[in-house]
């Protein structure tokens, strides 16, 4: 009796062993898309970037399988053809540091436009919120390269801001606008902002406003109530608004390519430089995963220094 | 013993959406005195306009007109930071990301007193609503009752000037209200604060407050003290809201100096002591609350006779229904003692007595 349980548990057992295998398997088999799309639009182009910049640049763009390290050389040194002395880039550190500010500086001009924005629609009756908030996507409709383009049409020598002041009398020269830093930023500020404010939006309409009142009832004016109380509940939206700002920023391409006019270069323009004229794929490459890292160490920094006022908050 | 006025509510109205197709009256032309140290409760039924007063002295809304004074100061145009009046809120609206300390401390930083003596008080304020050993917690990490505490210190701790409790006790179990209204008279007599206390649970009111404002319908309806408003209720909404009562149409047949002898229905009569002028010939209705009537035994004046249909034992008292040929039913109830009920057979006869002084005339 007693043995026949055993054998009957242990038959049991090695039932259960081989449904698991076979649920395994199936798991597997039913991810195998899923990873192979992950393989191929994230890992494996990452892997081939990563072999890249360890190759030599053929002479006509493209590649030489020859172990190099001249690519990663060249993110940050100089090297002159003649002499073959070595200076700093002082171009792609320019580059970089402009990419970084400008990026930076899109991300606070995004918040500080934004964050009222969302407050704006989210302290509306709900039945109108959605018509704000589908005023907020309407220029995702629009083509990107056009837009930019639209903003060139505003802010040009002969463009519509300058047509208007000089008409007005305000000035008598127009503004050099314009292939200018700020140019940039106002460009990509006006891409990236609806990223911005959908997410506050998303924290700030599940703020109980009730806190808001309680906050006023206790002696805090405006300042402090939106300091004290409204910010550091809506902050799982800021996070993710200024990242979802600061790393397409970062990357932006057509916007510094448009409104920068070929002076005002950023990372997307350096990298997209190195594939095209200047033939250094390698470069390239090496300059992109540059970008990886650097936006992988800002957002560690960023979700860290967060998340630790955060907790000094919490206490 | 001169009694200060600390709010004075002078003709306010409330009128939301004005000057639109839905407006709302919420208050209307609503007058009313709050003493200094006095614990004050509106009392009435969701919707009565008792929390858009408590709103309208708190700051949150301004009033549509009249005017409202703290201490003979006019305050009905300054915001709610800028009135030394605090608020305890339905929900307690604690603030999420800070302790327990930290929401005690929170009115007295944005007053900007020192660090030492922000300190002090929430110190004292812990040990007032008795949650010292949970002053690091977060809100998510205490119970209602506790919360309901920290809510009670936070808005005590800037010493204001009034104190306004939103219903605070409804999210509680029956056990927890019962203690938290002690609990709540205690701090106001050792505060020395004026309260003034939204509900709309009648046994709330009565227990805790010095006096009542009975509303319905944007109107202050009644103000007294808590017996006053029990024993005297003037209006039929007063009388029905606040405890049980048997409310009986009755035709004025006689009227003497400060007496009216009115006929009841199945034809009894009763003679009542009544200032108004009532002359003969009206209809009236009385109110009769069920402890003051009995169920009449050898020898008793009869007022009304009925059919016993229903007998109902609560424990601490019995209840008898008595059809008197009214739509509803004559309710008597009668204290046990001895823990023994008088046994009356169900459907008999009964005659019922009423003390001729307790019975109440109501203006409809």
């Amino acid at each position: 009796m007693n043995s026949d349980h055993t054998s009957d548990s242990r038959a049991f057992e090695s039932l259960e062993a081989k449904a698991y295998q076979r649920e395994v398997r199936r798991n597997l088999l039913l991810s195998t898309p899923a990873l192979i799309v992950l393989f191929c639009a994230a890992s494996g182009p990452l892997l081939i970037m990563l072999v890249f910049s360890f190759l030599t640049a053929g002479d006509y763009g493209g590649i030489k399988w020859q172990f190099s390290t001249e690519a990663w050389f060249q993110v940050a040194f100089y090297k002159d053809i003649f002499d073959e002395t070595v200076t700093i880039a002082d171009a792609h550190l320019s580059i970089f540091w402009r990419s970084v500010k400008l990026s930076f500086l899109t991300t606070l001009v995004a918040f500080l436009l934004g964050f009222p924005t969302a407050y704006f629609i989210a302290t509306r009756p709900v039945e109108t919120r959605n018509i704000w908030l589908f005023l907020v996507t309407i220029p995702f409709w629009t083509n990107l390269l056009i837009r930019t383009f639209a903003i060139l049409e505003i802010i040009r020598n002969q463009g519509l801001v300058n047509t208007v002041l000089i008409g007005l009398g305000v000035i008598d020269q127009p503004l050099d606008m314009l292939f200018t830093d700020i140019a940039i930023l106002l460009g990509m500020t006006y891409v990236y902002i609806p990223l911005m404010i959908l997410p506050i939006y998303a924290s700030m309409e599940r703020l109980d406003f009730r806190l808001v009142e309680a906050a006023y009832d206790l002696y805090a004016s405006r300042w402090r109530v939106l300091v004290r109380v409204i910010l550091p509940l809506v902050k799982p939206g800021v996070i993710a608004g200024s990242i979802l700002v600061f790393i397409p920023s970062l990357g932006a391409y057509v916007t510094p390519r448009v409104l920068g006019g070929g002076k005002h270069l950023m990372i997307g323009n350096l990298i997209e430089l190195q594939f095209g004229q200047g033939r250094n794929w390698p470069l390239g490459a090496a300059l992109s995963l540059t970008l990886l890292v650097i936006v992988m160490v800002a957002l560690m920094v960023y979700v860290r220094s967060v998340q630790k006022e955060g907790a000094g908050h919490g206490h | 013993m001169s009694v200060t006025v600390s709010i004075d509510v002078r003709n306010v109205s409330k009128i939301f959406g004005a000057g639109t197709e839905q407006q709302v009256v919420a208050l209307d032309d609503v007058s009313v005195s709050i003493a200094q140290n006095e614990f004050f409760t509106l009392l009435g039924p969701s919707g009565c306009g008792k929390t858009t007063l408590l709103r309208l002295i708190a700051g949150f809304e301004h009033p549509t007109q009249g005017s409202i004074l703290l201490e003979g100061a006019e305050i009905s145009a300054l915001p709610p930071f800028q009135r030394p009046v605090n608020t305890v809120f339905q929900n307690y609206a604690l603030f999420p990301h800070m302790s327990v300390s930290q929401n005690i401390a929170f009115g007295l930083e944005m007053q900007g007193r020192p660090n030492d003596e922000v300190a002090e008080t929430v110190h004292n304020m812990l040990n007032l609503v008795k949650m010292e050993s949970l002053k690091d917690r977060r809100i998510d990490q205490i119970s209602g009752g506790q919360q309901q505490r920290v809510a009670l210190a936070r808005a005590l701790a800037p010493r204001p000037k009034v104190l306004l409790l939103d219903e605070p006790l409804s999210a509680l179990d029956l056990k927890l209200r019962k203690e938290m209204q002690v609990e709540l008279k205690r701090l106001q007599h050792e505060t020395g604060i004026t309260f003034i206390f939204v509900t709309h649970d009648q046994e709330e009111a009565l227990t805790m407050s010095d006096r009542v404002a009975v509303m319905s319908e944007g109107k202050i309806l009644q103000i007294g003290a808590p017996h006053e408003i029990y024993n005297r209720p003037n209006n039929r909404f007063v009388a029905d809201f606040i405890g049980d009562t048997n409310f009986i149409s009755a035709d004025v047949i006689d009227r003497q100096t400060n007496q009216v002898r009115v006929r009841l229905p199945g034809d009894g009569e009763l003679t009542i002591t009544a200032a108004d002028d009532l002359p003969a010939g009206n209809q009236v209705t009385l109110a009769i609350r069920p402890e003051q009537a009995r169920i009449a035994t050898a020898g008793d004046p009869v007022a009304m006779q009925g059919t016993l249909s229903d007998e109902i034992y609560i424990g601490t008292d019995t209840q008898y229904r008595i059809d008197i040929g009214a739509t509803d039913p004559f309710v008597v109830r009668v204290q046990n003692t001895d823990g023994e009920t008088r046994q009356i057979t169900p459907q008999s006869q009964v005659g019922v007595c009423v003390d001729p002084g307790r019975v109440r005339i109501l203006k409809d």
